[in-house]
């Protein structure tokens, strides 16, 4: 059973409508879709902070990021400079940072959260396409189509090291930070790593071209989404073994859960919905019209202190 | 993207001179520039996000593939204006091919290919090939499809199936194009920086040749003598020689080059800067840039008829 403070905060999923060049917003409470907000040319990801009092588009054609305020609903800011085509957003508040990798630039771009200024661009290789900080936000990987994943000291802000996993895309760590996980979308299969050796655990077979990845707040369960096989795919996080598979839209692209792990919510980018799945169950509870062509998804973060109007 | 290396056919009577179409991806437009001039005579609107275009086979068409709203908007070469769009053609439509009469059309992340009639604009068919399709080149007799992926492998489709029948193993690859004669093939190795050299027969690679940084687009000269190649984060063109098999200039062009084409009388390489929003002229008599012509914002393809 989740803590009353979690139950009373409001949350919502944020949806970037990649060709509409939007964000919805999506109450989860009611499932219905409060607010549309206007944001940069192509909104390819979308992330929220984990202090959840911003939300950060990538957008892939206008080279920018947009930031909006959770609490007006409002773009508070456009960022340029990170690059040709961001593709990725993830944080570290203790270092007052975000780090967005850029496709074409081959980089990973290092800001500062409070002044949106570019403090350095890490070159990674070819084709970054994720990024996720570790749980200790000691370290920043980054996923690539063509250079594997690249381990960056947070520190230092230097590549330290490379995973050789040649078709990388959605990376997820366990809430514990003991592992990670990652979509190899050429090769149909989710990894699981060791985070501390790099080692490969375990890998399975998903449905076909797995992009997005969600690890489960209680670091549970891992879910893909099978851009190839409309279908999301329930996995044992300790096994890796693949508890269900449930069928969703037409090219489902990304995942996120609700805090208290109930539902999980999938954009499918080709039927321009999003299925909103009950996780105890693992059925489609929902499905829900969206913007043209939703790509992105993020859902308000489990917050220790009730923010002032959700 | 490659077109194939016909002979200059009389069908190209009807019109003195050829063009070159830029897609725009990011304002939705194509840029139409004459060569003779380096200036651009017209600037067309067409579907959102042209990130691709490709021309039939008579050179009286040129097709925008709109990745951004689903649609291809077809262009007469003669009136230099959209006289068709071919909608609901998938939902990311990222490339394209013709072979004849036929359009095929590759989608990034449903992984299939949409064929069309290019007479009659009907869609013929639509089939599945391989993860995260990015670039597709037909042998010079049309029987086979190529594409290339951002996940992995060649995937070889007989165009009288129209099913994968073979596929060659690799990383993540991009462009790709054929010699005239069609023996050998070229591929860039995106993730590698490497332009390989296949025999088409055998489908066996021949020689690994290094390039620039994430190599996108290659290009063979009409004799096969050369092969051209955009150095997307090199912000150069690597010039290789065929024959000898090594790179035999690096020129600088702008910021994040992605496509490029070969004039048809093979005397101008005209390279698109995604991120320079402009297009550099390249001399192949003296590999060296001698124009810049700013276009609009974020040119991608590029097809000269």
């Amino acid at each position: 059973m989740s803590p009353g403070k979690i139950t009373q905060q409001r949350v919502f999923a944020y949806i970037t409508n990649q060709d509409q060049d939007t964000l919805s917003v999506l109450d989860t409470r009611t499932n219905r879709i409060m607010k549309t907000i206007r944001v940069g040319q192509l909104p390819n990801s979308v992330a929220v902070s984990p202090d959840g009092k911003r939300i950060f588009t990538t957008n892939g054609a206008g080279d920018s990021v947009t930031i909006i305020s959770t609490g007006t609903n409002l773009v508070v800011q456009t960022v340029k400079g990170v690059g040709a085509e961001p593709f990725a957003v993830d944080f570290s508040l203790r270092r007052n940072r975000y780090y967005v990798p850029s496709f074409y630039s081959g980089s990973l771009f290092v800001l500062d959260i409070q002044t949106n200024r570019v403090l350095s661009e890490i070159p990674v290789g070819n084709g970054p396409v994720g990024v996720a900080v570790s749980p200790d936000e000691n370290s920043v990987y980054v996923t690539s189509v063509g250079a594997g994943i690249s381990i960056i000291n947070a520190d230092t802000d230097r590549v330290v090291g490379t995973v050789a996993e040649m078709d990388s895309w959605g990376i997820d760590f366990s809430p514990d930070g003991s592992t990670y996980y990652v979509n190899n979308v050429g090769s149909n299969s989710v990894s699981m790593y060791d985070a501390r050796s790099n080692k490969p655990l375990q890998r399975t077979s998903v449905g076909l071209a797995p992009i997005g990845i969600v690890v489960s707040g209680d670091g549970r369960r891992v879910y893909t989404a099978n851009s190839r096989s409309r279908s999301v795919s329930v996995i044992d996080a300790a096994t890796l073994r693949i508890m269900r598979t449930v069928s969703v839209g037409a090219v489902p692209f990304g995942v996120a859960i609700t805090p208290d792990n109930r539902t999980l919510y999938v954009t499918n980018f080709g039927s321009s919905t999003v299925s909103v799945i009950d996780t105890a169950t693992n059925r489609v509870v929902d499905t829900i019209r969206t913007g043209f062509n939703p790509r992105g998804i993020a859902i308000t973060p489990l917050r220790l202190q009730e923010a002032p109007n959700g | 993207m490659a077109e194939p290396k016909k002979p200059i056919s009389p069908s190209h009577g009807w019109r003195n001179r050829f063009l070159v179409y830029v897609g725009n991806q990011n304002d939705s437009t194509i840029s139409i520039i004459d060569p003779s001039a380096n200036r651009i005579i017209k600037t067309i609107p067409v579907g959102k996000n042209p990130g691709q275009v490709n021309a039939s086979h008579d050179g009286k068409r040129v097709y925008a593939i709109n990745g951004g709203d689903r649609s291809i908007s077809v262009i007469s070469t003669a009136t230099n204006e959209v006289v068709r769009t071919i909608r609901n053609v998938s939902p990311e439509p990222f490339a394209a091919v013709t072979i004849r009469n036929k359009l095929y059309v590759p989608d990034l992340y449903t992984g299939g290919i949409t064929e069309f009639d290019t007479l009659t604009y009907e869609r013929v068919d639509r089939f599945p090939v391989a993860n995260l399709p990015l670039s597709a080149a037909a042998s010079p007799d049309g029987s086979k499809i190529y594409v290339t992926t951002q996940a992995r492998n060649i995937w070889i489709v007989d165009t009288r199936l129209n099913k994968v029948v073979q596929s060659i193993p690799d990383g993540a690859t991009w462009g790709l194009d054929f010699t005239a004669d069609g023996r050998k093939f070229v591929v860039n190795r995106f993730g590698s920086n490497e332009t390989s050299v296949y025999c088409a027969r055998t489908n066996r690679e021949i020689v690994s040749i290094p390039v620039g940084p994430a190599p996108i687009d290659v290009n063979i000269s009409r004799n096969g003598r050369r092969a051209y190649v955009t150095n997307s984060r090199g912000r150069t063109v690597s010039v290789i020689d065929l024959v000898e098999h090594r790179v035999i200039r690096t020129i600088p062009v702008g910021e994040v080059p992605y496509n490029l084409a070969l004039t048809p009388d093979s005397r101008s390489v005209y390279v698109t800067n995604y991120s320079g929003d402009n297009v550099s002229v390249i001399d192949t008599a003296t590999l060296r840039v001698v124009k810049t012509i700013p276009v609009g914002d974020g040119p991608r393809g590029i097809v000269i008829v």
